[in-house]
């Protein structure tokens, strides 16, 4: 068997014939020397919200034909009851987690695309290679060195902006491994203090903190230049993030199940709406790894997957209701991703255990193609013991990067993904 | 000062004969360092021992180090007793402050007032370690004072033997909880503990196991169950059926169906894990890039893993060889990582003599805006270390935290318990010349960050001493200018604690 490169050898200048001629890459031109020779005026992207559900959604509660005799006898104790359900519509038999109902909404609008069975060729159960191989986009991910939003950001990107992406989380995604960017998560504690008591020294401090990490260093290791690097960097982020959007209100009502989801998003609003040119914006929400208590034995529809779906989908409709209050829909998209589904069978702790193909979904209202745009995993595909069955994928997720990259952005999937994905028309 | 430590130092390097041998690269030689002329014992090693095998010293402790050589420094850092603490009710901190050890914000402040306090400082730092990597949260487990138990499991056995660190681990009520493994029984066995540990806990993601050995795993541990906070092992929801894990089969069905069987189950999956090749090395490589550098080479990991599983996995004969290799006190080790917040919290606090004197339910504010949630991780994985602590709202974080711990007669003194930062300490501690701001920028620098940044950045800071936005000012502190003289101290120490050398380790 010929030994697949991986996506980073290929962007690297890949095996075989370029490897053995190095001497025909030819070099890549600084950015400015790019932007001002191929690109004369900047670019503006249309901007994408990252949601990330951290430990794995169990989609086949998101989405499932009630009828459907197996999806009953694979999960005894965690299958919702039909009347419960949200049917999508009268002609489909496919029904949505009564917690979804925000989700009914969107598609009725017409503002949401469902993929399930997304997934990739090998199965892997480990959250954390499930993740980075999500994030490098590359199969075969072991650990994450470059995300493939850094390689976008590096061999894609032509903007120039002054901030390329957000992150709005504890820490750095692994999606922006090998190209920081800031992380934010409160816009008023995003500034360096000084002592209240010598405020004649106010400015002479933060002009030294500044100045003292951007001075060059003799002759620093990696970890030395990439503090110096990140923090030289902070004061001119800072003046923007803490100034930009500071007049914003949320013009919809945000669900307040999960209050962090929803400051996170109404940041992004915020920044939206106050004109940050800023592409690219990432939140997650954790606590989706339900091996246990997945539903109340009394309420399905409860549990922990009940009221993380709520807020999930709640807060994702409030807030692109907010943006179009404000007339900024037109040009966001949001992705959820998760980093593989959920076993086709209970578990019998009122959970289930970890599985291969998941689902992914967009909103926004620039969608084309909105409802099911995937093939659902097939029901006869499965068999006895559930409990150890596993859904194939019917698409991979490279498709999903395919459309931002290539249908959404405009850029080269190539050029980011190591080979060309076509996008699914769907933007 | 270097040539002078020889002197002082109970153990000198033995005269060289003939022409001094080329320098030759020791980051990989774990042979015992010694020191020679011109590789001296010195502060900056001594504070390197310091930084790695403890949260840092003061000056004058550092100065001790100096004198009493490398050995006995290495020697006093490896003296674990193994003590618990207090894991229930209140207690009284030595810095006046009441907590209640079922708030999980004060279960937080005690363990960062031990690290900063404790005579015991590798215990503190390898319970740091443990925890990272048997991560548990609140999350999942019902009671805060859970996982302080967890953690007083990793003071007391932390530095012994990995077997039996591991067993224990698997049947702490918090570990229980926190993924699933007490709901696993022979009807439903639940995969989550199992997968993760042979993925997390001992041989590391993919390297040698299947999905069938997670599987079967998973069936060795059901009964593994806890009734409140005691460990049960439930010999009715046991599977006493033959498995087969890592290419051994585990039949202990000849023990009947006896708690002995139920645990045997459970220690054969352990001990078939540790006898895999993978195991030794994924935590002895995690170790390593812990406390020496990142990214050592196969070959490294190779002799530190063999020289491990030859010791029966005891950890302190671990944690010695490398706290002794030349590779430990190598250019490649020296200032080479990046500290994690707990690191950089309670290292000016040691350095600056306030750990026994500051409010650590404050400092635990501030702590946990630095993005690591200790007793409270949201997944089994702990965090990635190094770099993914840096990003722009913790290096913002840290320095606020920086600059609060320098303010005077603000916000530290408001209560008479707590005393603060004292920028006059160092200077008279050290008779420090104050004629000119040059001796005590240079001190400051020393003691912080071993000196090591460019000249702009020191003549920049010589420069503040005598600047204000004001305009220039004379330097002169003689008389009754020690308030101004103070102030401007205290600021000097915030901008040395606001440099990226600040943040190497």
């Amino acid at each position: 068997m010929a030994i697949r490169p991986s996506r980073r050898q290929v962007l690297a200048g890949g095996l075989g014939a370029t490897a053995a001629l190095p001497l025909l890459r030819t070099p890549r031109l600084p950015r400015w020397l790019r932007s001002k020779e191929i690109y004369a005026s900047s670019l503006s992207y249309k901007k994408l919200v990252i949601v990330q559900l951290v430990g794995a959604n169990d989609w086949i509660n998101n989405l499932v034909d009630p009828d459907e005799p197996t999806y009953a006898a694979a999960r005894p104790t965690i299958s919702l009851p039909k009347a419960s359900m949200v049917r999508l519509d009268s002609t489909l038999p496919y029904h949505l987690h009564p917690e979804l109902m925000p989700f009914k909404r969107l598609y009725d609008k017409g503002w949401l695309t469902m993929l399930p069975g997304i997934g990739y060729p090998v199965p892997n159960y480990s959250h954390f290679r499930s993740m980075d191989i999500w994030s490098e986009a590359d199969p075969g991910a072991r650990n994450v060195q470059r995300g493939w939003l850094a390689d976008f950001l590096d061999n894609a990107y032509v903007g120039n902006d002054p901030i390329t992406a957000l992150d709005i989380e504890r820490s750095l995604n692994r999606v922006f491994y090998g190209h920081p960017v800031p992380v934010v998560r409160n816009p008023d504690s995003f500034q360096f203090e000084t002592d209240p008591a010598t405020s004649v020294d106010k400015n002479v401090e933060l002009a030294q903190i500044e100045q003292n990490a951007q001075f060059v260093r003799a002759a620093p290791n990696a970890n030395l230049k990439f503090v110096a690097d990140s923090l030289g960097r902070v004061p001119a982020d800072s003046r923007l993030l803490t100034t930009i959007g500071s007049t914003y209100t949320p013009r919809a009502t945000y669900p307040t199940v999960d209050p962090r989801l929803a400051s996170d998003l109404q940041l992004c609003a915020r920044y939206i709406t106050g004109g940050l040119t800023t592409p690219i914006y990432q939140v997650s929400s954790g606590g989706w790894d339900t091996h246990a208590n997945q539903v109340d034995a009394t309420n399905r529809a409860g549990g922990r997957h009940g009221p993380l779906l709520a807020a999930m989908s709640g807060c994702i409709e409030a807030f692109l209701l907010d943006l179009d209050a404000w007339g900024a829909a037109d040009e966001v998209l949001v992705m959820v991703w998760s980093e593989f589904g959920r076993r086709v069978g209970e578990n019998g702790n009122l959970g289930c255990d970890h599985g291969h193909a998941g689902i992914a979904y967009l909103a926004g209202k620039l969608i084309k193609k909105p409802g099911i745009q995937s093939p659902l995993p097939a029901w006869t595909s499965v068999q006895p013991p559930y409990d150890k069955a596993n859904f194939l994928h019917t698409v991979d997720f490279r498709s999903l990067y395919g459309t931002i990259l290539e249908d959404y952005w405009g850029v080269d999937s190539a050029k980011v993904l190591g080979q060309k994905w076509a996008g699914l028309g769907l933007v | 000062m270097q040539s002078g430590s020889v002197t002082f130092s109970r153990h000198a390097a033995a005269p060289v004969n003939g022409p001094a041998k080329p320098q030759v690269d020791s980051s990989e030689d774990l042979s015992p360092w010694s020191p020679s002329t011109a590789d001296p014992w010195d502060k900056n090693k001594a504070r390197h021992l310091a930084r790695r095998a403890g949260f840092g010293l003061l000056p004058e402790e550092v100065e001790t180090l100096e004198r009493v050589g490398h050995a006995l420094s290495i020697d006093l850092y490896l003296l674990v007793p193994g003590q618990r603490m207090p894991e229930r009710g209140s207690y009284l901190l030595k810095t006046g402050e009441i907590v209640n050890l079922q708030n999980y914000t004060h279960q937080v402040a005690v363990w960062l007032y031990l690290m900063a306090n404790s005579p015991w400082q590798l215990q503190e730092k390898m319970a740091l370690f443990w925890h990272d990597h048997f991560a548990t949260g609140t999350g999942s487990v019902p009671a805060v004072e859970l996982i302080a138990r967890s953690i007083n499991l990793y003071r007391q056995r932390g530095m012994r033997s990995f077997r039996e660190l591991v067993i224990r681990v698997a049947s702490d009520p918090a570990m229980l909880y926190f993924l699933d493994n007490r709901l696993s029984t022979v009807r439903n066995p639940n995969e989550n503990f199992a997968r993760e540990l042979l993925e997390l806990h001992l041989m590391g993601v993919g390297n040698g196991y299947t999905e069938a050995d997670i599987k079967d795993a998973a069936r060795c541990f059901t009964g593994w169950s806890c009734a409140q906070d005691y460990v049960q092992f439930n010999t009715r929801t046991h599977d006493y059926g033959p498995k087969t894990v890592l290419g051994k089969s585990i039949d202990n069905s000849s023990l009947g169906r006896t708690e002995q069987a139920v645990i045997k189950d459970g220690t054969d999956v352990i001990d078939a894990a540790l006898a895999h090749p993978a195991t030794a090395k994924y935590v002895a490589k995690k170790i390593w890039e812990y406390f020496v550098y990142e990214a050592p080479s196969d070959t490294l990991v190779d002799q530190l893993a063999a020289r491990w599983r030859a010791a029966n996995y005891d950890i302190r004969t671990l944690m010695e060889t490398i706290l002794r290799s030349r590779a430990f006190f190598s250019t490649r080790a020296m200032r080479a990582n990046i500290k994690n917040p707990v690191e950089y919290v309670v290292w000016p606090l040691r350095t600056l003599d306030v750990a026994s004197n500051i409010r650590f339910l404050r400092v635990t504010n501030r702590f946990l805006q630095m993005g690591l949630p200790l007793l409270n991780y949201s997944g089994p994985d702990g965090l990635p270390d190094g770099q993914a602590w840096i990003n722009s709202q913790n290096l913002i974080n840290r320095t606020n935290f920086a600059e609060e711990l320098i303010e005077r007669r603000t916000r530290w003194q408001n209560s008479y318990l707590a005393c603060g930062f004292d920028p006059e300490r160092e200077i008279l501690r050290k008779n420090l010349d104050t004629s000119t701001p040059v001796a005590i920028v240079d001190h400051f620098l020393d003691i912080l960050i071993d000196g090591d940044v460019p000249p702009a950045v020191r003549q920049n800071l010589i420069q503040y001493m005598t600047a204000t936005d004001n305009g220039t000012r004379n330097w002169n502190y003689a008389g009754n200018k020690t308030r101004e003289l103070t102030q401007k101290v205290a600021g000097l120490v915030h901008l040395i604690l606001a440099l990226p050398e600040a943040h190497i380790n």
